[in-house]
């Protein structure tokens, strides 16, 4: 088991949304970097000294859509292995067709699923260790 | 009685016959001239119509004044009425009849099947003088004819008055007239004064003759032209009897079966006998000055013979008073003798030229008669028929403008073609969307002139076109909003449409078809504010409903710190209501998404057990907690069908979470899915509350909940069986159920085994 601690790049361009998430994870003992806007993200990204374990992608943001972050995450050799995953308010078949097509590796429909189980989600993708105390 | 031989028929008598010959000619030639004037004021189209809607007030007005233009129009009509099918008089030229009933007099029974003629009445009011008449009725048949009613026509009998009258005199003594059937004169007789008419029987040898059976007969059965030919007349009794005043006549009848009566001529006996009488005939009187020019000349040339001359000059006075059979026979002086033979055969030579030509007269004046006849009757029909097409235009012309102000203020886009879809007609709204002038247009062809693109600008093919399969199918084809169907303009612009198109069809040929269309520029506008509006609330009511319920989720869960009991039930009944809206939320829009026909069908082949065995695994968990046993029934072979999973997968969930849901702890959920060469029918039953009698019929209606189940289940939407019956409805399938209040509910779907069909939408289910 990876003893690393794990980071988590959120964008998220609610507020409270950005909040639970922020806090949920936390509490499980991950790191996150909280972005509100696709631009913020980007500049992360290219500043930070270490890149994070995952990305948690909202299809819908203030700046630009879930397919232009994509693109960019994926055009950049650096990046392009970060595994993304979409939890959105829309999932249509189209987007969840294309953002599958562009490598994103899970896609949920926000308001379905507990937080619980998109961080269970987090974890088997990234294969980050998660304190079992709090997991229900 | 007394027959005169043939040696005694003298001029007299002959033309008697032939005057009786040629009048009772003319008065047959009336009454078939009646009788077809009858049967075309019948034939007119107003009175068919008048006769089919009898309430029809327009008609009515109309069939009156035709009828009181036609007896104004001829002098000889005295009334025209208008009989229904019950023989009740519908209108009438004397108002005061209208609403008689004549159903059991002849001139209604009797005319049902042809024209008939009612017998010779006197007609005219109390206060009138009264005249004699007859009727001519004649069926009203429509154009499959079935009867309708009957035209009566009542005649004055000016006309044959006229034909008895107004001819040569046959002598001073000479009386025509005719009887009825019952003996009573129809025409008013010589002797006797006008009020004889129809009201003094005339009963004598001559009239009964005439009313003979075997005489009646054969008459009947002559064809009019023929009956009164040489034949018959050469074997006509003269009649030597009394007549109605007692005197000696000498008479002849002819019976005129037209109008089941006779003609009497009579002359006194007295006349008959006297010499030097006027011949009528001038051919007679030439004929005569000849022979006595013939008979003077030899009469100079032969002095000394006195005794043959005698004979010869004897004979000479017989020929010279008529009787052309006369022969002089005999004589024995041989140039005497050759000479009388000659004149003789002279005389039998003339004889024979005189009855030629007295038939060839008879014959040329009944030609031209009955031409002249023909020529009137025809051009009578013409008027008819002119006047028929008149009111036919009159009412074309209403109908035609009727109809222009009505396509004119219709909203929709109409044009009309023909079976070959060449353009018949426009409306102006057809005219405005499309910016074509209704000349442009007309006459040529619906395909070329009127193009047609789809959303991304390419032409439909014209086999596709709606009116072309309406033409292909003889049915009616519609597109809407949801088919994106755009009409170019003249100018090339796209304008979106919906379309109705229709076959006209007559009989089960195609005549032609009517394409209705309408701008929907706006539509498409209103739905895309509502697919905006679907976007919007699926992005922006989530939102919160997230929010609520991730903080919910981690109150719950001690992140915040640990809830005392209570704390931990209200926060919980907070996070079951925010759960029962994002259902809600999600419901919605599946349903607005189906509703708009924006939503996509995605058939693909679809194994029913893995479907099954998919959706069940989302809904084991709750049956478990309920401890319901779960018993699922799907044939290992079960034939794959083209379906979408998504959306049969839907009706699943909601018919299985139905059935655990209103099924108390213990109970028993089924899903039976079974085939037959038709369809796959896929039943869900289980054994809980059921559906109360009076909730069955609203149980598929949005957000209807049944009142049990509001009762025993207070969370629910009401949307999954309507959502469950819209998505059958839009698939080609069918749902139905069975219920009793306390036993349970088992609710059937069927897909037809031609799958579903695929759809190009914009949106899939639960997104």
């Amino acid at each position: 088991m990876n003893t690393h601690k794990c980071t988590i790049m959120v964008l998220e361009d609610e507020d409270l949304l950005l909040q639970a998430i922020t806090k949920k994870m936390k509490s499980l003992g991950l790191e996150v970097i909280s972005c509100t806007s696709g631009k913020q993200a980007i500049d992360y990204l290219n500043n930070l000294p270490e890149l994070p374990e995952a990305i948690w992608l909202d299809y819908y943001l203030k700046d630009m859509n879930g397919i232009d972050f994509m693109n960019q995450v994926k055009n950049n050799p650096k990046w392009q292995d970060i595994p993304v995953m979409v939890v959105s308010n829309s999932a249509s078949g189209e987007k969840v067709t294309s953002m599958l097509g562009l490598g994103a590796k899970k896609y949920f429909l926000k308001a379905e699923y507990r937080l619980d189980d998109l961080i269970q989600s987090i974890k088997e993708i990234t294969g980050c260790a998660i304190s079992d105390k709090t997991l229900t | 009685m007394f027959t005169f031989n043939k040696s005694l028929y003298d001029t007299k008598s002959q033309t008697l016959v032939t005057a009786a010959q040629t009048r009772a000619e003319n008065i047959s030639t009336i009454i078939i001239d009646q009788k077809q004037e009858t049967i075309d004021i019948a034939g007119a189209s107003i009175f068919r119509d008048v006769l089919t809607e009898k309430q029809n007030n327009t008609f009515l007005t109309k069939a009156e004044s035709r009828l009181i233009r036609t007896v104004a129009s001829n002098p000889n009509l005295i009334e025209i009425y208008i009989v229904d099918s019950f023989g009740k008089v519908l209108l009438t030229t004397d108002k005061e009849e209208v609403g008689l009933d004549k159903s059991a007099e002849d001139i209604f029974t009797k005319a049902k099947t042809g024209v008939y003629i009612d017998k010779t009445i006197l007609y005219g009011d109390e206060d009138e003088e009264k005249e004699p008449t007859y009727a001519l009725s004649a069926p009203v048949t429509n154009e499959a004819g079935n009867f309708l009613g009957v035209i009566v026509i009542r005649y004055n009998i000016n006309k044959l008055t006229d034909i008895l009258t107004s001819r040569i005199p046959l002598g001073d003594t000479s009386d025509i007239f005719v009887l009825n059937n019952e003996f009573y004169p129809i025409t008013q007789p010589r002797y006797l004064g006008e009020d004889s008419v129809l009201t003094k029987k005339i009963d004598t040898p001559n009239s009964r003759a005439c009313f003979d059976l075997t005489e009646m007969n054969k008459l009947s059965s002559l064809p009019f032209g023929k009956r009164y030919a040489d034949n018959y007349v050469k074997d006509l009794d003269i009649i030597k009897n009394k007549d109605y005043r007692g005197v000696d006549v000498i008479g002849t009848h002819m019976y005129i079966p037209e109008i089941n009566s006779c003609l009497i001529a009579k002359i006194d006996a007295k006349e008959l006998n006297s010499v030097g009488v006027s011949v009528a005939t001038t051919l007679l009187i030439v004929l005569v000055s000849g022979m006595v020019i013939l008979a003077g000349l030899i009469y100079l040339l032969s002095g000394k013979i006195s005794s043959p001359i005698e004979k010869l000059k004897q004979g000479v006075r017989i020929i010279q008073s008529g009787n052309l059979d006369y022969k002089i026979g005999n004589i024995d002086t041989s140039e005497i003798g050759d000479l009388a033979k000659a004149f003789d055969e002279a005389t039998s030579a003339i004889k024979a030229s005189k009855e030629d030509l007295d038939k060839k007269v008879v014959e040329q004046t009944f030609e031209i008669k009955t031409k002249n006849e023909d020529l009137k009757s025809q051009q009578r029909a013409v008027l008819n028929i002119l006047q028929d097409v008149q009111e036919q235009e009159n009412t074309a012309t209403i109908e035609k403008t009727k109809y222009e102000s009505l396509l004119g203020s219709i909203g929709e886009g109409i044009i009309v073609t023909d079976s070959n879809l060449n353009i018949l007609l426009t409306n102006p709204i057809a005219e405005k969307i499309l910016g074509f002038a209704k000349e442009e247009v007309i006459g040529k062809k619906f395909l070329e002139v009127i193009k047609v693109v789809d959303q991304t600008g390419n032409s439909i093919p014209q086999a596709n076109r709606p009116i072309a399969k309406a033409l292909s199918d003889r049915k009616p084809f519609n597109i809407t909003v949801s088919n994106n169907y755009y009409y170019l303009t003249k100018t090339g612009s796209k304008v979106p449409v919906s379309l109705n198109v229709s076959p006209v069809l007559i009989n089960g040929n195609v005549f032609g078809v009517i394409n209705v269309f309408r701008d929907i520029s706006h539509e498409k506008d209103v739905d895309r504010m509502k697919t905006e509006f679907i976007s919007l609330a699926s992005h922006q009511l989530r939102t919160p409903l997230s929010a609520m319920k991730w903080f919910l989720e981690m109150l719950i869960n001690g992140d915040a710190g640990a809830l005392n009991k209570e704390q931990g039930e209200f926060v919980k009944n907070v996070a079951d209501s925010n759960e029962r809206m994002i259902a809600l939320v999600n419901g919605l829009l599946n349903i607005s998404r189906i509703e708009s026909g924006r939503l996509i069908v995605d058939p693909k082949p679809t194994n029913m057990n893995d479907l099954v065995k998919n959706v069940l695994t989302e809904i084991k968990q709750r049956a478990a907690a309920k401890n319901i046993k779960l018993i699922v029934s799907v044939h290992e072979n079960i034939s794959q069908i083209n379906i979408d999973p998504k959306l049969i997968g839907e009706v699943f969930i909601n018919l299985i979470t139905n059935a655990v849901k209103y099924t108390p702890e213990g109970g028993e959920v089924s899903i039976i899915v079974s085939e037959n060469d038709k369809e796959i029918i896929s039943s869900v039953s289980d054994t809980g509350y059921g559906i109360p009698v009076a909730d069955q019929p609203k149980i598929f209606e949005r957000f209807y909940r049944a009142s049990n189940a509001v009762k025993n289940e207070p969370d629910g939407t009401g949307l999954g069986l309507y959502l469950a019956k819209a998505i059958m409805d839009s698939s080609g399938g069918r749902i139905w159920f069975k219920s009793e209040e306390g036993k349970g509910s088992t609710f059937w779907f069927s897909i037809p085994r031609s799958g579903m069909i695929a759809k190009k939408g914009e949106v899939g289910i639960n997104e």
